[in-house]
């Protein structure tokens, strides 16, 4: 079972598409609602791929990326970025330095749902 | 030409008329004298002559007396020597004679008398052939000869008879007596005369000469002889009485006169000296050297002089006061000067509009800043309406009532309007105003000073259009996040392995969702419209115990004390009282969350001016300045749960109303949020 971390400030997001992540497919899904619990829980769970949201408060997801591909247990974690305004430089950043995914908010779940298992397909997870 | 080199002349002139004066008299007086002396010496000279006659007259009667007697007659021709001796010789002495001889007429000598032991006079001192002659023309002759002994005078007379007085008859012979001028009948002459009389030697006669300083006086008598040639002189000299003593008078006078003339000008000259000149000498030194202290000594007197000097003295400290006067006057106008070249140049310097409007709006004055970005030269546009020459037609009268305000002491800060420049270009110009009143008060013009803020506005409005940008970003992501959360429980909810408990809880959540999309909607529309609503006088006070009231309950269970300090009798401002209770609310909930363990809010009203302030303060955590520079950003917040919207909204609502919202706090040591709001109108 894929282990998918969502790291957003706002709980009811968290909620919603952890319980349609775990609805609709196979995925062991757990929440942090700020950057640094995030971070923490991806160093100690090494989930399979990270659902991340740029605009939070504190460690915001730009600061948060960095930090976990920096770290040597996280570097690898595919993550998917998830905002709601998702502007150009950011998409630029993001695309340049990890190569990563971005998804504007609001996200289909099921979009979601293919978008997480098409990068574990990817990743050879699945 | 000095007044003392003039009275001096005056003086000397003076000085000689009166010594012309005394010289006349002194010639004068000599004239005098010498008529006086004159007088006296005719007179001398007459008395002289008389008493010599009297003298001599004895001789001439004897002579006279025995000429024509017949017993001379008798005797010439008898020759009787005792009857000569008896009636001659004892005759001499009283005729006081010398000498007599009696010739007959052949010029035989009959008889002769001398008394002066001499043989010399035993004859008549005259040729014998001379005797006759001498009778020639008269029957008496009289004479003076040289002798000897001295001078003799002769007389001699014809002989004849008693009866005839006449002496018609022929000469029975001739009869000489003589009389010797000796020292003695010399003696007894001068003594007579009283004067000093002696026989010259000289023959030459000359007049008679005076001496007037002694009165002497010498004059001289022919003595002539037998043939009319002189035989001697005789010399007077005798002194005038009168001439000395009057000399003396004279003199004395004189030297009276002379001393009085020399004691009374020393007394005007000493006189001059102490009362014009000497002081005259001080004014003028103290007026050339401009020293009022050397008329200390004569300003205390109480003459023309002393009042002049006090006069001076007055004119001096009044020069003096006039000369300070005139060096404040001249710094106070240097100074203005000074000042007035910085203002001109700061007037023609300054990057800034300076425009003086009088109280209908018309151009009074503008700086050379205003011609160069308006295009309009002063004298264009001098007397004409302000607002009709340069404001577009659609802000005037909006700007008319912001002059109006300016002109009742409202005073304009930050107001921009567009300005139409002379070329048809239009200028933001923000303004700031300033009334100038006249002597009475009263304002009399309009000092407005403009800045042109074009260039900033286009910044401003590029900065907008940036911020826009990310209003919207920040909306967008506000209302894409409740989107998502509504729009993955609807996902949720239509799955059918959904039980229904969850579809009602995420149905629910969809809801609430729902309604925070609608709420933030809301708010970004007040913030980008926040339009006046139902505008009304309201009671500030009444309205701020209406918010306090509805929050106290809640404050108190967060251990926070309202404390209210409201002003009385405050205006009524013209506000919708809705928009103006949401600010307030924010403002005290704001408070509430920055006193997290408790506090004291105090609320305070009261007027400024022309403004109704109302201060919220809060003993809370305070802001840092970071905070408080995005504080009216919307969005930003450092709460939980707060949208970032609400100081936003109240700032804006503020704006509409012309009013202000400032904050004032420091970390850790509260904060106090400040809302003025203007009225025009009573007081509550």
């Amino acid at each position: 079972m894929n282990r998918v971390l969502i790291i957003d400030d706002e709980e009811r997001i968290c909620d919603v598409v952890k319980r349609g992540l775990e609805k609709m497919g196979e995925f062991q899904v757990s929440v942090a609602f700020n950057g640094k619990d995030g971070i923490e829980i991806a160093r100690k769970w090494e989930p399979h791929l990270i659902l991340l949201d740029i605009r939070m408060p504190g460690l915001d997801g730009m600061e948060v990326l960095k930090r976990l591909k920096e770290n040597d247990k996280t570097m690898s974690i595919p993550v998917i970025m998830l905002t709601a305004v998702l502007d150009t430089s950011t998409k630029e950043e993001c695309s340049k330095l990890y190569g990563e995914l971005y998804l504007e908010k609001p996200v289909d779940l099921a979009v979601l749902k293919e978008k997480i298992e098409a990068v574990l397909k990817y990743r050879g997870k699945i | 030409m000095r007044i003392q080199i003039k009275l001096s002349i005056l003086f000397c002139l003076c000085f000689l008329i009166f010594m012309g004066a005394l010289l006349f008299f002194y010639v004068y007086e000599n004239r005098s004298i010498g008529i006086i002396f004159e007088i006296d010496a005719k007179n001398t000279e007459e008395v002289f002559d008389r008493v010599n006659n009297i003298i001599g007259d004895s001789l001439k009667t004897f002579v006279y007396d025995y000429t024509y007697w017949d017993e001379m007659v008798a005797f010439v021709r008898n020759g009787n020597i005792d009857w000569a001796k008896f009636n001659i010789e004892t005759s001499v002495p009283t005729y006081k004679t010398n000498a007599v001889w009696i010739y007959k007429l052949d010029k035989n000598l009959t008889y002769k008398f001398q008394n002066l032991d001499d043989s010399f006079y035993d004859v008549l001192p005259l040729p014998k052939i001379e005797i006759s002659k001498v009778f020639e023309k008269s029957a008496f002759c009289h004479f003076f000869v040289n002798t000897p002994k001295g001078v003799m005078e002769i007389r001699g007379a014809t002989i004849h008879p008693s009866e005839d007085k006449e002496r018609k008859t022929p000469a029975a012979g001739y009869f000489f007596a003589g009389r010797l001028w000796d020292e003695p009948f010399l003696k007894n002459i001068s003594q007579a005369t009283d004067t000093n009389v002696t026989v010259s030697t000289g023959l030459t006669t000359s007049p008679a000469r005076m001496n007037f300083k002694i009165g002497a006086l010498v004059f001289y008598r022919v003595l002539p002889g037998w043939n009319g040639v002189t035989a001697s002189l005789l010399k007077v000299e005798t002194r005038s009485k009168i001439v000395p003593a009057f000399n003396d008078f004279s003199r004395t006078m004189l030297f009276m006169l002379v001393g009085f003339s020399i004691i009374t000008f020393l007394i005007i000259i000493v006189s001059l000296i102490i009362w014009v000149i000497r002081p005259l000498g001080i004014i003028l030194r103290s007026l050339s050297k401009e020293e009022p202290e050397h008329l200390r000594a004569l300003s205390h007197k109480q003459d023309d002089l002393g009042r002049i000097a006090r006069l001076i003295q007055n004119f001096f400290e009044q020069n003096s006061l006039l000369i300070s006067e005139i060096d404040i006057r001249k710094q106070t106008e240097e100074a203005l000067r000074k000042e007035k070249e910085l203002s001109e140049s700061i007037i023609d310097t300054a990057q800034v509009i300076l425009l003086l409007l009088d109280t209908k709006g018309r151009i009074v004055k503008f700086n050379p800043y205003m011609e160069q970005v308006l295009g309009y030269r002063l004298e264009e546009v001098a007397g004409k309406d302000w607002f009709e020459t340069f404001l577009p037609k659609d802000i005037r009268e909006e700007t008319r009532v912001v002059f109006a305000n300016g002109l009742r002491g409202i005073q304009t800060k930050g107001h921009i309007n567009p300005v139409m420049s002379k070329d048809g270009h239009e200028f933001q110009i923000e303004w700031y105003d300033k009334t100038i009143k006249g002597a009475d008060g009263n304002v009399e013009k309009l000092l407005a000073i403009g800045i042109d803020v074009s260039e900033r506005k286009k910044v401003e409005r590029s900065m907008r259009l940036a911020q826009l940008g990310k209003l919207i970003s920040d909306i967008s992501h506000e209302i894409n996040n409740p989107l998502m959360i509504i729009s993955g429980n609807a996902q949720i909810s239509l799955a059918p392995t959904t039980e229904e408990d969850e579809i009602k809880n995420s149905l629910k959540v969809i809801f609430e969702e729902s309604q925070r999309a609608k709420a933030i909607i809301s708010r970004v529309l007040k913030f980008a419209r926040p339009s006046k609503g139902m505008v009304k006088a309201v009671d500030i006070n009444h309205s701020i115990e209406g918010v306090a009231s509805i929050v106290e309950h809640q404050f108190k269970l967060a251990n926070i004390q309202i404390k209210r300090n409201y002003a009385e009798d405050l205006p009524l401002v013209e506000i919708d009282e809705q928009q103006l209770n949401e600010v307030f609310m924010n403002l005290m909930i704001n408070a509430k969350e920055a006193m997290s363990k408790g506090g004291v809010i105090t609320i305070s009203t009261s007027l400024e001016k022309k403004f109704v302030r109302i201060d919220f303060k809060d003993t809370g955590s305070g802001m840092s300045e970071e905070v408080k520079q995005k504080l009216f950003e919307p969005f930003f917040t450092t709460k939980k749960t707060g949208t970032g919207l609400g100081l936003s909204i109240c700032h804006g609502i503020i704006n509409t109303y012309n009013g202000l919202l400032e904050f004032e706090s420091q970390s850790n040591m509260g904060t106090t949020a400040s809302v003025m709001l203007p009225w025009h109108g009573e007081a509550a």
